[in-house]
Parts: C-alpha cells; sequence; structure tokens
C-alpha cells in the first residue's frame, strides 16, 4: 500500500500529513505490523535528528587553536599548513613529564647554513663542556654548531617554518640544535633553553614562541602566547636578543626580563635587572621606551608605546623573573616534590657538583632540594669541596657558594676557577669596606642582623654590571646601598662572564 | 590590565569576552522526544542550535572593520566570541569530534584571510556558518566512504537529567542517525543536516551552500527519500530494540537480527 512507503510515514511521523491521507495511514498502520516497525524507526530517526541539535563540540583546546590560527596567518596564504599534533591526550601529557639536562657537545667550528642559521661559536666560546647528568640521556652525534644545552621539564613540540609541528620526546628534541625558524611550544609544563652563550630562556607552559634569527649576532623570539623569561648572558657584547610580542620589540642586552602577551593582547615587560628598549616590532619607527632594571611596562592590545604605564616591579615579580632551570631529580632517586627548595650553587665550570652523592651540574646551577641537611660537593679532578648546607622549608630562594677546587694560583688557573673565587677574593680584600658599611648601619638599628644576597654580573672584560640586591634579610636599604656601591668598584681579571649570588653575611659577633 | 604577576601566571584561559553560552545547550527531558506521536499530532521539536549573532550589528561591524584593518586583539576577540559556534556546526554536521580541532582552525584562518571581502551583507554569524559548511563539506568528501563512526561514550549533547535508559535510547538514536547520514553523498547529507539539525530553511541552506534554492529543494526531497528509506529498513532505530538490547557498538545497521515487531 502506499500509505505506507517509508516517505509517507516520515510525514506521519513529522505531522506533515494531510487529514485524509494521515486517516488513512494510521488506519493502515494499525493492522499493518511491518508498517509500525518502520514508524517506529523513523521516529527514531526523528528523535535522533532532535536529539543531534543539542549536540556540542567537545571541549577543545581552544587557546592554543588560537595561536595556531594566528601562527597559519602568518604564512604564505598558499600554504594549507595543518596543525594536526596539536590534539594532545591527557595521556601524551602524562608521559611529557620528562625532566632531562644535559649540554650537548659543543662542536668548536663549522658553521651552519647562511643568514639565519646557526653560526659558530665566538671565539671566546667556553670551554667545552661534559655531560652533567648521570644518567645521561642517548647523546646526539656532534654536528657543527650544535651548541646548546635543553633544560626540559615537559613535552617541547618543535617545528620548521611551513612545516608542522611534531612533538618531540626531550631526548629527541635536544637531540637537534635550535636553528632559527623553528617554532616552540611548551606542552605540560615549562621548557628552559640554554643558549651557548650561557643566555637563558624559560617557556611557561603553554606559551609559544618561534626563533626568528638565531646566530651570533642575533637572537630574535617571537612570542605567540604565553610567557617566556630571558637570563640575557654578557657574553657577547655585539649580540642583541630580541622578542617580538603584540607587534611590539624588546631588545635587550645583559638582562634578566619577562614578555609576557595575553590572549586578549595586552603585553608586559618587567625587567629584573639591566635595561630593556620597548619599541615598535618593525624596528626603525616608532617610540622607543627604556624600561630600567626592576620596573615594569604594561600596555593593552595595540596601544602605543608611548602610552605605556611604568611602575616598580614588586617583591613578588622580582621573584617571578628569577630565572629557575629545574634539575633532574636525581636526590636520593625520588621525584622532587612541589615542596623544595632551591639553591643557587656556583663553582668552576670543570667541575662537578653532587648532592648526597647525586651528580646534579657542573657549574653554576640551581638547585631543588629537600629540607634537611646535605652535603654538598664540588669536584674536579683530584681536587674535592664540600659543605654542608641546612634547607627548611619557606626560606625561599636560597644560595650556596661553593669554592671551586683546584690549584689557587697561576694565569691558567685563574682563567678555569670562575668567577665565585675572584669574587670571594674581592670580598676578603674588601672587607673593613663592608665592615664598616655595617659599622654604620648598627649605629642606626643596634640590632641590625642578617643576610644579603648581592646579584654580581661580570661581564668579559671584568666590568661589574650594576649590582644588585638579589635577596636580603638585613632589612636595611642604607646598608644594602653601601654594601653595593663596596662592590661595585671591583675589577675582576678579563676571563668567563658569569653571574654570581654571593651572600654577606652580616653578624654582629 | 591587573597587576603583572597575576597577568604573568593567570591561566590564559581566563578573561573570556564570551559566555560560554554562544552555543545554546539546550538540556530539555528526552520525554519530549519520547513521545508518542499516534495520530500524526506533531510533537513539540527540539529548537535548532542557536545561530542567533553573538554581537549586535554595530558592534559586529566595529569588529570586521577592526579584523579588516589587520587589527590582532579584533581577530581575537571574533575567534573567542564565535569559536563555540562554528566547532558546534562543524560537528553537527561531521558528527565525528576527529579533525574538529583543524577544522575550526581551518575556519577561522579562511575567514580571517577573506574578511577584506566581507562586506555585511549577512550577519557574520552568517557567514563563518557558510564558511564552516564548506569546510565540513570539504572534508565530506576527502573522507569519502570511509565511516567514522560518533563515538556515543564521547559525545556531549546535553539532556544529563535523563534517566539512563532515555539517555542511551537518545545516543544511540543520534550515532544511528549519523551512521545513516555517512551513507547520504556529501552534497546531500549537508542539506538534510542542515535543515533537520540546524532548522535552517531552504532559502538560508542555499544561501549557504552557493545553490540555487530550487536545487536545494530537489537535493533535500532526494536525500529525506534516500535517508527515510535507510531508516524505515534500520531495526537500530527501533527504541524497542535499543532499550532492550543496549547500544551495538559495533553498528551491524541493518542486520535485522534485533528486530521487534509489534
Amino acid at each position: 500500500m502506499s500509505g505506507c512507503s517509508p516517505e509517507t510515514l516520515a510525514r506521519l511521523v513529522e505531522g506533515r500529513l494531510e487529514a485524509p491521507l494521515r486517516d488513512a495511514t494510521v488506519a493502515h498502520a494499525t493492522g499493518c505490523a511491518r508498517c509500525r516497525a518502520e514508524l517506529r524507526r523513523l521516529r527514531g530517526a526523528r528523535d535522533g535528528f532532535e536529539a543531534a541539535r543539542t549536540l556540542e563540540a567537545p571541549e577543545l583546546p581552544w587557546e592554543q587553536m588560537g595561536a595556531q590560527i594566528a601562527w597559519q596567518l602568518r604564512q604564505a596564504p598558499p600554504t594549507r599548513a595543518r596543525w594536526p599534533l596539536f590534539v594532545l591526550g591527557g595521556a601524551a601529557l602524562a608521559a611529557a613529564a620528562v625532566l632531562t639536562l644535559w649540554l650537548l657537545g659543543r662542536a668548536g667550528t663549522g658553521a651552519r647554513g647562511d643568514g639565519g642559521e646557526l653560526a659558530a661559536p665566538a671565539p671566546s666560546a667556553m670551554p667545552s663542556p661534559a655531560p652533567l647528568v648521570s644518567p645521561p640521556p642517548v647523546r646526539p652525534a656532534a654536528a657543527p654548531g650544535q651548541a646548546w644545552a635543553f633544560l626540559i621539564e615537559a613535552e617541547l613540540i618543535r617545528g620548521r617554518a611551513g612545516a608542522a609541528l611534531a612533538a618531540l620526546s626531550a631526548e629527541a628534541a635536544a637531540a637537534e640544535p635550535l636553528l632559527a625558524g623553528d617554532r616552540l611550544r611548551a606542552v605540560g609544563g615549562r621548557v628552559g633553553l640554554v643558549l651557548e652563550t650561557r643566555t637563558a630562556l624559560v617557556l611557561e607552559a603553554g606559551t609559544e614562541a618561534a626563533l626568528r634569527a638565531l646566530d651570533a649576532e642575533t637572537i630574535e623570539l617571537e612570542l605567540a602566547r604565553g610567557r617566556v623569561t630571558l637570563e640575557v648572558a654578557r657574553r657577547s657584547p655585539t649580540q642583541r636578543l630580541s622578542v617580538l610580542a603584540g607587534g611590539k620589540r624588546v631588545t635587550v642586552r645583559g638582562t634578566r626580563f619577562a614578555v609576557a602577551l595575553q590572549d586578549n593582547g595586552a603585553l608586559a615587560v618587567g625587567v629584573g635587572h639591566g635595561r630593556v628598549e620597548l619599541g615598535l616590532a618593525d624596528a626603525g619607527g616608532g617610540p622607543v621606551l627604556s624600561i630600567d632594571g626592576g620596573s615594569v611596562a604594561e600596555l593593552s592590545a595595540g596601544e602605543d608605546v608611548s602610552n605605556a604605564r611604568v611602575r616598580a616591579l614588586t617583591e613578588d615579580e622580582r621573584a617571578e623573573l628569577e630565572i629557575e632551570l629545574p634539575l633532574p631529580g636525581t636526590l636520593a632517586g625520588a621525584e622532587l616534590p612541589g615542596a623544595t627548595r632551591l639553591l643557587r650553587v656556583g663553582s668552576s665550570q670543570a667541575a662537578v657538583l653532587t648532592l648526597d652523592g647525586a651528580p646534579v651540574g657542573q657549574g653554576s646551577a640551581l638547585v631543588r632540594v629537600l629540607p634537611g641537611r646535605h652535603l654538598l660537593e664540588a669536584s674536579s679532578g683530584a681536587h674535592r669541596v664540600s659543605r654542608w648546607i641546612d634547607s627548611a622549608l619557606g626560606e625561599g630562594i636560597s644560595v650556596v657558594r661553593v669554592p671551586a677546587p683546584g690549584p689557587r694560583s697561576g694565569p691558567s688557573a685563574a682563567r678555569t676557577m670562575g668567577r665565585p673565587l675572584e669574587i670571594d677574593a674581592q670580598v676578603r680584600a674588601a672587607g673593613k669596606a663592608i665592615k664598616a658599611c655595617y659599622a654604620e648601619g648598627l649605629s642606626r638599628r643596634p640590632d641590625l642582623d642578617g643576610t644579603v644576597l648581592l646579584r654580581v654580573d661580570v661581564g668579559a672584560d671584568g666590568v661589574l654590571a650594576p649590582v644588585e640586591v638579589s635577596s636580603s634579610t638585613l632589612g636595611d636599604s642604607g646598608v644594602e646601598r653601601c654594601l653595593k656601591s663596596v662592590v661595585q668598584r671591583w675589577r675582576l681579571p678579563p676571563g668567563e662572564p658569569s653571574t654570581v649570588i654571593y651572600p654577606i653575611e652580616l653578624h654582629q659577633n | 590590565m591587573g597587576d603583572f604577576v597575576n597577568d604573568l601566571t593567570a591561566p590564559t584561559t581566563k578573561g573570556t569576552m564570551f559566555a560560554r553560552s554562544a552555543v545554546r545547550k539546550d538540556s530539555r527531558s528526552s520525554e519530549t522526544r519520547l513521545r508518542a506521536i499516534a495520530g500524526g499530532a506533531e510533537a513539540p521539536r527540539q529548537p535548532p542550535p542557536a545561530r542567533t549573532p553573538v554581537l549586535s550589528l554595530e558592534r559586529e561591524r566595529e569588529l570586521v572593520a577592526r579584523c579588516q584593518a589587520g587589527e590582532r586583539a579584533a581577530q581575537d576577540e571574533l575567534y573567542r566570541g564565535h569559536r563555540r559556534l562554528v566547532a558546534g556546526n562543524l560537528y553537527r554536521v561531521l558528527g565525528s569530534p576527529s579533525e574538529l580541532e583543524d577544522l575550526v582552525q581551518e575556519v577561522f584562518v579562511i575567514a580571517f584571510r577573506g574578511i577584506a571581502r566581507f562586506r555585511g551583507e549577512s550577519r557574520l554569524t552568517t557567514w563563518l556558518y557558510r564558511i564552516a559548511v564548506n569546510v565540513a563539506l570539504q572534508r565530506l568528501r576527502s573522507r569519502g566512504r570511509r565511516r567514522e563512526m560518533l563515538p556515543l561514550e564521547e559525545q556531549d549533547g546535553g539532556a544529563t537529567d535523563d534517566t539512563p535508559e532515555a539517555e542511551l535510547l537518545r545516543r544511540h538514536q543520534i550515532a544511528a542517525v549519523y551512521r545513516l547520514l555517512d551513507k547520504l553523498s556529501p552534497k546531500k547529507r549537508v542539506v538534510l543536516v542542515l535543515h533537520e539539525i540546524e532548522g535552517l530553511d531552504v532559502a538560508e541552506i542555499a544561501g549557504i551552500v552557493g545553490s540555487p534554492q530550487v536545487t536545494v529543494r530537489t537535493r533535500l526531497h532526494y536525500a529525506r527519500k534516500e535517508f527515510y528509506r535507510m531508516a524505515a529498513a534500520d531495526p537500530e532505530l527501533d527504541e524497542r530494540r535499543v532499550v532492550r538490547a543496549g547500544p551495538d557498538r559495533d553498528g551491524g545497521s541493518g542486520s535485522g537480527s534485533g528486530e521487534v515487531d509489534a
């Protein structure tokens, strides 16, 4: 019977059948089991359509997708670049919580490619470092220009311009040198990269950036979203580092700063020490704002540089600007819990540092330690020095200075010993002046007591950048100022540029 | 802008300018959907997914102008305001979350690259909708005959106040519908989805797919005919079988093994 065709039944189900045909169809269906079955199925289909109206797309990584759209828009339009690997499941993220650190062997010769790509290291390159951490990951074959240290506490996603990003394991990511054109994304945590010049950058979780230029002259990082904190070494007087974000360019040399680009386009540039210049991304035009250490400049999306709001950093913000380069949790073979303490350890580049017998790094390092008493050692060949350190919760960042082992005289030794010893010698020489600062403070406040951590950045020429108080429990700005002026007068022999945090303890006894 | 530390440390998802309700989530009881329709009386229909403009016309024009001027913040605002709308549309047309992320990105990349040509002759939402449908159509064509099942356990269609049985039935019916849609040609599928699920009329569909109304009407007619013939023969859609047998994850559409007669 024609009244039982699926089309007719569908119209019945939808209520679109006119009265005579509808009545006839209903009458027929009442006595027709097949029609009734088909009616039920068509009702099911109609209900399925209606239920589908309520379908909502699953939750997607909107922010990442937004960043990818921005990326793609910057590519040439004909390139239908896709970013399929950005679909990362929770399991992948969990698996990505790999902690790896080592320095890739630095090859002293052989420029890589031409403009924009990694050039040969400067002649004054630091001594070739050995792997830092035991057990070291698979070490890549030495390749010209591979001079970068990777410090990865999350998954690093990399890709070259015009190519899809690839999720790399920590090992794979570190096995290749960074190149101009690399795009970087930190997934599931922070990613720290230490460049051969000792310039360190930390990408906060979710941060996406592109390395637009990377050579002996220029490092140019374009921030698409998130926050990158940089500590720029004063290694090369000619190397210029820029961060591009939100249409602005932050240009720096020998400083520590952070650039944060909000999803709404708002830009914040905080400067720990040194000085940065904020201008338009296209160099050569527009106003340039100079931001001094201890300040933060804030701009809304698209706002002119000249309208930037500049204010002083708070103490918390200063702490935010601390570059932490977490080392693997090798302490007692256990993962380090969150409630740990950070130790900045300075020693000569040749000295291997161990904490409780476990290697934690080489040269200068920032180490997370558990609360308690730990034996910190620095050893180089047959020489070894050690000291006990006490770590308690809630102390924040503590600084441990480890005198480098080895011969203490001779020009060759001076080159390998590193700055801490030289500064140590300077402190001893300046003992009288330091005591005078303290005495002046005591005359005003008889109960004055505490430790001042001075941050000393020494250039290759031995000249100090403006000395800063890294932290202080003294609570007396007069004495702190006095100490800074004493240290500022120091002149060190030319050598490895470095940053030393030096503690000066002031007690009445 | 808040203080520096907060700005630096705040989750990047904060400050979303538009509420999540850009795509309406209707969680009406499935009772209405399960009502018998004896005698052909029309049951209340589930309203179509929201396609109402996110912004006022004035604000929309201003936003488009800023995007046309290449202002990145405006692009960001447009994306934030419409991303769920676009994703929801793509999801309902395709019936599968696979590659949704890529496709949403593709829609917005096309939109931003072509926004200079957007003259405001239609609403922004309609224009985005058009792009999304075309992206989905391309996807369907490239998908070919390959089946992509809607993962029932993952799909989130609201209606969380349903009883477990009703929810089971509902999910099963959605999956069965998309299994049948997968058998239609991409063109037929798109017009049928736009009509039956998105709730668009022939004129609206014609504007979106860029075909004459008469073509759309014909295509819709044949799509419906083909679909309902398949549906009438598909025991998967029979609510009695579904409730008794539970979902058949293997599909097995048309096997007839679960046929239950009255």
